[in-house]
């Protein structure tokens, strides 16, 4: 049994939620509820290195906002 | 996490939170003195999500340092003073922590990167400041490296929501004053269990010194501090149950897990401890513990289950088109839930590999792929199936090294199996099997060969089957495969049941002089067989073809007619055959194939 994550000939999507939180897919796959495509379908490489250049700041989209409106009242910019 | 400490401090300040051996921490102490290192750490920027290196020794202090980074907010990187330094540089640098929390009697100790170095007794002269934190449920608690397939180290970056939900388990209810023995490793993650749910919940974290690491010195800790909860890495609670079973009557809940466990090993620690003994089953990336199997002495299982999910995981088998598939059908685990770590610290597309989108859970909800095969049971537990990296592949067919393991380990006089592929070039792969014996226990590897041939179909069947007196262990206690012996160099080694016997005319000489060759072997017997040498097709080949080389007329399937020397030789004369018996082979010594 071959992972449909490993297959280096498998066609992918990349899928994000809405945290900001970056999946390899398999394009065989229907789309899991909470997430949709940024990128694809294409190869595994090409998923892989969109989601090196894309997902630079890894921490959940709603901590990133709670934790930038805790800093500016205090004004520590 | 830190919150619910302070909590405890605030109702219970009188009341034990660490000890080790007489020294003792109370709870109101270690609340004062963590706020003094939070503030310390907190004027030299420290933050929510900022990370810390902790490179400290393992000690009460060091429980009051961790505790401090998370009321500063920030998260904790252990970095194992014991570690090369190469390996801590890595870790350092990787981590990117701008401050890195020590002691002075490591102060020398060089620090990589450009890391503030802070030392513990400079940091606890602060004053303390109980400010509440900016960390949330969703900041990071710590970071624990574990080691990629690919060799690079990888950290894990767990939220306090991650522990949160470990630290809640209603199987995992430590009770208040109950001591949680403390033995992990601050770099590995058992002691996030061992640490945060004692004090989390009000017990006492127990630091165990045992630094060897062995029955003896363990035994005798048990018996000191009577730990109500302990878990033992399987290498370890293996070793415990075949030399001081009784220790673990002293021990009130025991947790065991981290590789394979044998099933007679655990049965008979169910039988003693004074409260229950768990197999528990969890990667680093779903926090500690993903499930747990709670054992009945009374029960028989050829392999002992991995259980069923923490509250608030689930855990799924599934197959290559991400269905689920039936249960008692082996396939790959993957975990969701509460406690699926953020992912891998920078290394976003690692992480988008193994934290994956869940199509059972909805909601945009993540799951983490395992790499381990499992099997769901009757009842909804699941047990464990060996690595899916663990695979590989043998004259065409897929071979699950963890089945043989899990087969070997089912052995009752076997307390620890592992099973390695040896290779020697392309298509001379071998299958080789290593056992330690229970105590005193007398096993021969004709014996675990007759039990593994009647338990696997035979291309499963190991060529060698090693006893060693112990097993190999990396710095986690599981066993260290790559450092297993080659097993085909010596015959004394192979555990034969025939006694050598030289040979006796000069065709059996020459058939000696082969066989040593091509099976790479200091020597071999007239009687010994073929296949139980190490043989295998592709060597019976070289074999054969190398004896009519020496104009002895052998036939292709000679060798599985006649599988020793003396049955081999004994056709061949009998049928008139050999024509120039008795030369001495012309190849030169180490250059025929299998030669280890």
């Amino acid at each position: 049994m071959t992972n449909p994550f490993e297959d280096p000939d498998g066609t992918f999507l990349v899928l994000v939620n809405d945290e900001g939180q970056h999946s390899l897919w398999p394009a065989f796959a229907d789309v899991p509820d909470g997430w949709h495509a940024k990128f694809g379908p294409g190869p595994r490489q090409e998923a892989l290195d969109y989601v090196e250049a894309n997902w630079t700041d890894m921490r959940p989209k709603s901590l990133i906002t709670a934790m930038e409106m805790e800093m500016e009242p205090e004004g520590t910019a | 996490m830190h919150d619910l400490v302070r909590r405890r401090a605030r109702s219970m300040p009188g009341a034990t939170a660490v000890s080790s051996g007489s020294e003792t921490l109370t709870y109101g102490e270690l609340d004062e003195s963590s706020e003094r290192v939070a503030r310390a750490l907190r004027e030299r920027g420290v933050g929510p999500d900022d990370r810390v290196g902790i490179l400290m020794s393992r000690s009460p202090r060091l429980v009051v340092a961790l505790l401090g980074v998370l009321k500063a907010g920030g998260g904790y990187v252990p970095i194992d003073v014991s570690y090369p330094p190469e390996r801590r540089d890595f870790m350092l640098r990787d981590c990117g922590a701008a401050t890195v929390l020590t002691e002075e009697a490591l102060a020398g100790e060089p620090v990589a990167g450009a890391a503030a170095v802070l030392t513990y007794e400079e940091a606890v002269l602060a004053e303390p400041d109980p400010v509440p934190t900016g960390a949330r449920a969703g900041n990071l608690a710590y970071i624990v490296y574990t080691s990629g397939s690919t060799g690079v180290p990888k950290g894990v970056m767990v939220e306090h929501a991650d522990v949160i939900r470990l630290v809640a388990d209603s199987r995992l209810d430590i009770r208040p004053g109950e001591v949680v023995a403390q033995l992990a490793p601050f770099s590995f993650d058992a002691s996030v269990f061992e640490i945060w749910s004692p004090l989390c919940r009000g017990g006492r974290v127990a630091m165990l010194s045992n630094p060897q690491m062995s029955a003896a010195g363990l035994g005798e800790q048990l018996r000191e501090v009577e730990p109500d909860w302990i878990f033992l890495t399987s290498g370890l609670f293996q070793v415990l149950v075949d030399q001081d079973p009784q220790a673990l009557s002293h021990a009130g809940t025991v947790i065991t897990g981290g590789d394979v466990l044998s099933p007679q090993a655990v049965r008979a620690c169910a039988g003693v401890t004074r409260r229950a003994t768990y197999a528990a089953y969890g990667p680093t990336e779903t926090t500690v513990f993903a499930s747990l199997h709670l054992v009945d002495p009374g029960e028989e299982f050829e392999r002992v289950p991995i259980g069923g999910p923490l509250d608030g995981m689930a855990l799924r088998v599934l197959d290559a088109e991400l269905r689920p598939v039936p249960p008692g059908t082996v396939g790959e685990l993957y975990v969701s839930g509460h406690g699926v770590a953020r992912g891998y610290l920078d290394r976003p597309a690692v992480t988008a590999e193994r934290f994956l989108a869940d199509p059972y859970a909805g909601g945009g909800a993540r799951m983490y792929r395992t790499g381990d095969l499992a099997r769901e049971l009757p009842g909804g537990e699941f047990d464990f199936h060996g690595r899916v990296d663990r695979q590989v592949k043998i004259r065409g067919y897929r071979v699950e090294l963890g089945e043989i393991e899990a087969v070997l380990n089912s052995h009752p006089l076997v307390s620890s199996g592992a099973a390695e592929v040896f290779d020697d070039g392309p298509d001379l792969k071998r299958l080789a099997a290593f056992a330690v014996p229970a105590g005193d226990a007398k096993v021969t590897s004709g014996d675990l060969n007759r039990f593994l041939n009647e338990r696997l179909p035979p291309y499963m069947w190991p060529l060698g089957l090693v006893i060693l007196d112990e097993m190999p262990r990396d710095p986690n206690g599981k066993p260290d495969r790559r450092a297993l012996p080659y097993p085909w160099t010596r015959r004394a080694d192979l555990g034969l049941e025939e006694a050598y016997a030289e040979p006796r005319t000069p065709l059996e000489q020459t058939m000696a002089t082969v066989w040593t060759e091509v099976l790479g072997l200091d020597v071999v017997g007239v009687n010994d067989n073929f296949f139980q040498l190490g043989g295998d097709s592709l060597r019976s080949v070289t074999l054969l073809k190398r004896l009519q080389d020496q104009n002895i007329k052998v036939l292709p399937d000679d060798l599985f007619d006649y599988q020793s020397i003396a049955e081999l030789a004994g056709a061949v004369e009998a049928a008139g055959r050999p024509e120039a018996a008795g030369a001495a082979p012309s190849w030169p010594a180490g250059a025929t194939a299998g030669a280890g």
